[in-house]
């Protein structure tokens, strides 16, 4: 199913093709290359094929579909899907009681139309870069099956850069999307914190969870985001604010647009240096900016991710320590003991360093750096060498992720491919909050260079 | 805090919070916490204004 998102709409509104077709064709996709990858770990069949039923009766009664109709997604495992147990990755969560109701942004994708066909494999409690799971096995990546998909959304990353579906919802407090975008070779959006509704999913960390989409394209991925925004009461750090539609996406070309450096090139390695130097002479980028305050901004998130997800399962971990996962538990305990005094000097330097970012948007629209120091890793990778320094592996993943996340800026991932590397990386395009417009028109510019694209 | 400190903290701030762990378990939480301290000396060893506020976990 290598088909876009925008192109199964148009087959199913047209009656080139039925929803059922598509439903039933993608269920055996699952069927056959799962196993190689283990991105799902379950998969809705019953439901999908009833969602696809009414998707094709509404059509033949004449009604309007929706913009996603007939589209085969996945989510996650932390969305609650009507009864079907949340795992949030947990082996802990296997005895919860089964959901009494769709995630809204599950609510959401059905009444654009699109079919849940599964849920998908995710670090524990979304705690990791690399869906490692100890307890439902790693997640493959698809451009190479010894290599890690990332985390912490990494089966939502693989189900899609395999083509088994076009669309994947997944979350990001610390670079869940960004990261294992990058690794496989799409498309992902994290968008403004509080853009998007949280209602229904399992929380890490409050201060910094979002939710957002994977695709293919930019177009499909402007669809699906268009599908899941908007105000929802029921989530308390959710904006209230009206649905601001992207499409059309916007001319990029206008945009005054800046590469970040400092502490992003410091911890880049040269793949990394090399297709932020692609992207910045493609787009004839000739200004930098410095974000001093970026590794503060990355400890800042650091030490609120170890003490609010350590508060979170503090109880668990106390009743049921070793039915965790061992890459994440002792941080979580360890996190549950930090004392208030640091919990808040991090959240102080989020201030003055949400701040000092707002104040590099004066005179910019755009800011870009690579979104991982590296490409996708082998499974298993324990410690890495950034430009001569030597780090352990798992955590610096995320180094040049969770500054941003951290202030709840947009960021989309493009990814880029050079013809000097086997592998592709992701460029992330940063903007101020609420200007997801302004990221998702640079990451268009990129892909009608040809420098941008799904996996083919 | 040093590393000694930051040991004996865990010991006791486990104990406090009813946290039974084996000895194994509790090594590693103190490594854990000791990273988790190194990082947090970032944002500690530098002075800021007080009337900073912290950025609310919650935001309308």
């Amino acid at each position: 199913m290598k088909q876009s998102a925008a192109a199964i709409a148009l087959l199913v509104k047209s009656g080139a093709a039925s929803a059922l077709e598509i439903t039933q064709e993608t269920l055996a996709s699952i069927d056959r290359d799962n196993a190689a990858l283990n991105a799902f770990t379950s998969v809705f069949a019953e439901r999908a094929l009833s969602e696809a039923r009414t998707i094709d009766k509404a059509r033949a009664k004449g009604r309007p579909l929706g913009p996603l109709a007939g589209v085969p997604y996945c989510v996650k495992n932390l969305f609650d899907v009507k009864g079907e147990t949340t795992l949030a990755g947990a082996a802990v969560n296997r005895d919860r009681a089964k959901a009494a109701k769709d995630a809204v942004l599950v609510s959401r994708m059905q009444d654009a139309g699109a079919i849940l066909v599964g849920a998908v494999n995710m670090d524990e409690n979304a705690y990791g870069f690399t869906t490692e799971n100890t307890h439902f096995g790693a997640t493959r990546n698809p451009l190479d099956r010894t290599l890690s998909a990332g985390g912490s959304s990494g089966g939502s990353a693989a189900a899609v850069a395999a083509g088994l579906v076009p669309l994947s919802l997944g979350s990001d407090t610390n670079g869940s999307i960004r990261v294992p975008a990058s690794f496989c070779g799409i498309f992902g959006l994290k968008p403004t914190f509080g853009r998007i509704p949280r209602t229904g999913s399992s929380a890490f960390v409050h201060s910094l969870d979002h939710l957002g989409p994977f695709a293919r394209s930019t177009a499909d991925l402007a669809l699906c985001y268009e599908a899941i925004q908007g105000p929802d009461a029921h989530d308390p750090a959710c904006a209230q604010r009206p649905i601001e539609p992207l499409s059309p996406l916007q001319d990029g070309t206008t945009l005054r647009t800046a590469a970040l450096a400092g502490y992003f090139h410091d911890l880049s390695d040269a793949q990394a240096r090399d297709a932020l130097a692609l992207v910045v002479r493609t787009l004839d980028i000739t200004q930098s900016r410095e974000w001093q305050s970026a590794s503060k901004a990355r400890a800042a998130a650091f030490v609120i991710t170890a003490c609010e997800g350590g508060a979170l399962h503090a109880e668990g971990l106390k009743r049921r320590y070793d039915d965790y996962e061992p890459l994440s538990r002792d941080r979580l305990v360890a996190g549950s003991l930090v004392p208030a005094r640091w919990y808040l000097a991090a959240q102080k330097w989020r201030s003055l360093a949400r701040a000092e970012l707002l104040r590099l948007f004066d005179d910019i629209d755009v800011l870009i750096a690579p979104a991982t120091p590296f490409c996708a890793q082998a499974l298993g990778t324990e410690w890495v060498e950034i430009n001569g320094q030597r780090l352990p592996a798992r955590p610096s993943i995320g180094l040049l992720a969770q500054p941003v996340s951290s202030m709840g800026f947009p960021v989309c991932v493009v990814p880029i491919w050079q013809s000097a590397y086997r592998l592709p990386i992701g460029i992330q395009v940063i903007a101020a909050p609420w200007r997801e417009d302004r990221c998702m028109a640079v990451a268009k510019l990129l892909e009608d260079a040809f420098l941008a694209r799904g996996p083919n | 805090m040093n590393r000694d400190a930051q040991f004996a903290y865990v010991k006791e701030a486990l104990a406090l919070a009813q946290f039974a762990l084996d000895e194994n378990a509790l090594g590693r939480v103190q490594i854990e916490f000791g990273r988790i301290a190194d990082i947090a000396g970032e944002l500690l060893s530098e002075p800021m204004p007080e009337d900073i506020e912290p950025l609310p976990t919650y935001r309308p």
